[in-house]
């Protein structure tokens, strides 16, 4: 096997500066966000570490700032710089799990729907039409309602980012689906998989083994945007409160929060994690537009 | 219709046809009221190969040769007739002895860009045969195959390492053939094995070809639209249109005192270096639309000497000495 320093994506990479300095900053934030047990200085969601007295103080370089809390706290006297990496693991989290459950749905029948073709086609395809008609984030809202009715109240929050990764993985399906279909029509009709069929080897196997692996360019790059896309959902949704709940709050969770406070001046509390959502999302979206040129052949 | 095969045949397609449905999605006919629409690729064809032979189907594009080549290897369900492999129709065999027939039997095709796993290694679309029909156990022994099957089609088993990019396309139509051989078949359907190479590979493929249907008694059914290359391999020699078998004879034969116009036609367009300037006969116009093919004789628009039966009436394949023949003209002995 030649080592993946010797491939042209890891040449093309080097010589990318916007694609380094991306995957250095995403890099960076996804460590620090995995690494929050260890490096974040309190622990926002024990509870009987709070105090209430250290609500509202503000950022340390203005007054009455303390130099204990760096960017200062939000309502319930958590720290603001610990609650951001505990709430990026989670939104960092919830993004990369439903873009894998997207990717695994979508593959899936994206697959079957353009090897199988016929009926079994045309029935996939329509209800990605259909689930196409509507924006993802009401798809995401339709699909947690759903969730939400059907789990007992008490375990809602327990079960919260699960219903999460739930409904932003099914909203987002139907592009995987569609791109691994295309590729996989053009793909079927190839001799090597005739010489497949031929000695009679699976349909199962001829499409895990023969066409995915041919099928998943396009899919990477899809992926990679997608994980972008799912972290804004996820924020949107516990924006709008129907996300993970305060007490283990995301970036979304906290700018919610911090935008009640937005008007009474203290928007330390809303600013930062706004910031980290956004320098975050830029990274991985500029990665994945680099490597959509990257794998792009004719962009070289 | 077709000559009654002997016994001796190893290969018989009898009367075989294939239909495609190429008609719009239902939604769009039901608009549009029009019917369903077939195309007619293979329309009753019949021939016979007997075991160690060659025998080449040759026609221009569009006339159902490659069908036939898929009809052959079962790739393809016949729409009516049936294809009998060692005396054993394949679409009615239970699945286990299906594997068994399968085993015996493989297929080099047209496209060697197309035709191996761009992501796999030379070495596992070798094996790959190998390892579905359980013909070797454990890495050493597949290992050793493949190195010894990559010597045999004339590359180094070091090459089972690569990636098929790294070859051309006179290797990687070695490669295809050393993945036919992996399973020591019988009979090797070749899908037009060379019309995708420079001419100066094409003969050593073919010569390749040859000396492996020597050294291991291979049955090849060739299928191609180069005539130098289908002298150069065959021993007999089936002339395909729109569908059909319009002529069958010895290669000799065929190639020296060819007797259906279209025969002599595709003759005719071979050019010649000698400049002997001798009369040609000229047949002008395209290959009609297959999904609304002439009546009668197929050939009868483009054929000089047809007549009102030609239009009218289907001519059946008729032995005429060393070769069989649908003609009319050639029946009628107009010709």
């Amino acid at each position: 096997m030649r080592g993946w320093r010797d491939s042209d994506l890891w040449y093309f990479f080097t010589r990318s500066r916007i694609a380094v300095a991306a995957a250095a900053v995403a890099g960076t934030m996804v460590l620090a966000a995995f690494l929050a047990p260890v490096i974040a200085p309190y622990d926002p969601f024990d509870l009987a570490s709070l105090d209430l007295l250290d609500a509202h103080i503000p950022p340390f370089w203005l007054e009455d700032g303390e130099a204990r809390f760096p960017i200062g706290t939000d309502d319930q006297g958590r720290d603001l710089l610990s609650a951001i990496l505990y709430g990026a693991r989670i939104s960092i989290g919830v993004g990369i799990a439903s873009v894998l459950l997207s990717l695994f749905v979508g593959v899936g029948l994206g697959l079957v729907s353009g090897y199988a073709g016929g009926r079994i086609d045309a029935f996939i395809m329509r209800v990605a039409d259909i689930q196409l008609s509507f924006p993802a984030i009401l798809i995401a809202l339709l699909v947690n309602g759903v969730l939400r009715g059907i789990l007992p109240s008490e375990r809602q929050d327990d079960l919260a980012i699960y219903v999460l990764v739930l409904s932003i993985g099914i909203s987002g399906w139907v592009q995987y689906a569609r791109t691994v279909r295309g590729s996989t029509l053009v793909e079927k009709n190839k001799e090597y998989v005739q010489a497949a069929r031929l000695i009679g080897i699976s349909s199962a196997r001829i499409m895990l083994r023969h066409i995915l692996p041919n099928a998943m360019g396009p899919v990477l790059v899809i992926a990679t945007i997608h994980v972008a896309v799912a972290i804004i959902t996820e924020a949107t949704l516990s924006f709008l409160g129907i996300g993970v709940p305060p007490t283990e709050p995301s970036l979304g969770t906290l700018i919610r929060i911090g935008n009640d406070f937005l008007f009474s001046g203290e928007w330390w509390v809303t600013i930062f994690p706004g910031a980290t959502l956004a320098v975050l999302v830029l990274s991985v979206n500029l990665l994945g537009d680099w490597l959509r040129d990257a794998l792009n052949p004719k962009l070289r | 219709m077709p000559s009654i095969p002997s016994s001796a045949d190893f290969v018989i397609a009898e009367a075989v046809a294939r239909h495609f449905d190429v008609s719009k999605p239902w939604l769009a006919r039901a608009i549009e009221r029009s019917p369903r629409v077939f195309l007619k690729a293979v329309d009753g064809v019949s021939f016979s190969v007997a075991k160690g032979e060659t025998l080449a189907l040759v026609g221009e594009s569009g006339c159902g040769k490659s069908t036939v080549a898929r009809l052959v290897v079962g790739l393809y369900r016949p729409t009516s007739g049936r294809v009998l492999f060692d005396g054993m129709d394949m679409a009615a065999l239970p699945a286990a002895e299906r594997a068994r027939c399968r085993r015996r039997m493989q297929m080099i095709f047209q496209d060697p860009y197309a035709s191996l796993n761009p992501r796999w290694r030379v070495r596992d679309i070798v094996a790959e045969p190998l390892r579905a029909f359980g013909l070797a156990k454990g890495r050493a022994e597949i290992g050793e195959r493949v190195g010894a099957l990559l010597s045999q089609v004339g590359l180094s088993p070091a090459d089972g390492e690569k990636y098929p990019h790294e070859f051309s396309g006179g290797q990687r139509q070695r490669i295809s053939i050393a993945r036919a051989l992996s399973s020591n078949p019988e009979f090797l359907v070749c899908d037009e094995p060379t019309s995708a190479l420079d001419v100066s590979v094409q003969a050593q493929i073919l010569n390749l070809m040859r000396d492996l249907q020597e050294e291991l008694g291979l049955t090849y059914l060739f299928i191609s639209h180069n005539l130098a290359a289908v002298r150069h391999i065959s021993d007999r020699v089936g002339v395909m249109y729109l569908g059909r078998i319009v002529e069958t004879a010895d290669s000799g034969t065929l190639f020296s005192a060819p007797r259906h116009p279209y025969t002599r036609m595709l003759l005719d367009a071979i050019p010649d270096i000698a400049m002997s300037g001798r009369e040609r006969e000229t047949t002008g116009g395209e290959v009609p639309n297959p999904l609304d093919p002439p009546s009668g004789c197929h050939f009868h628009p483009r054929c000089p000497f047809a007549d009102a039966r030609c239009r009218a009436e289907t001519p059946a394949l008729k032995r005429y000495g060393a070769a069989e023949t649908a003609c009319h003209a050639v029946e009628e002995g107009r010709l």
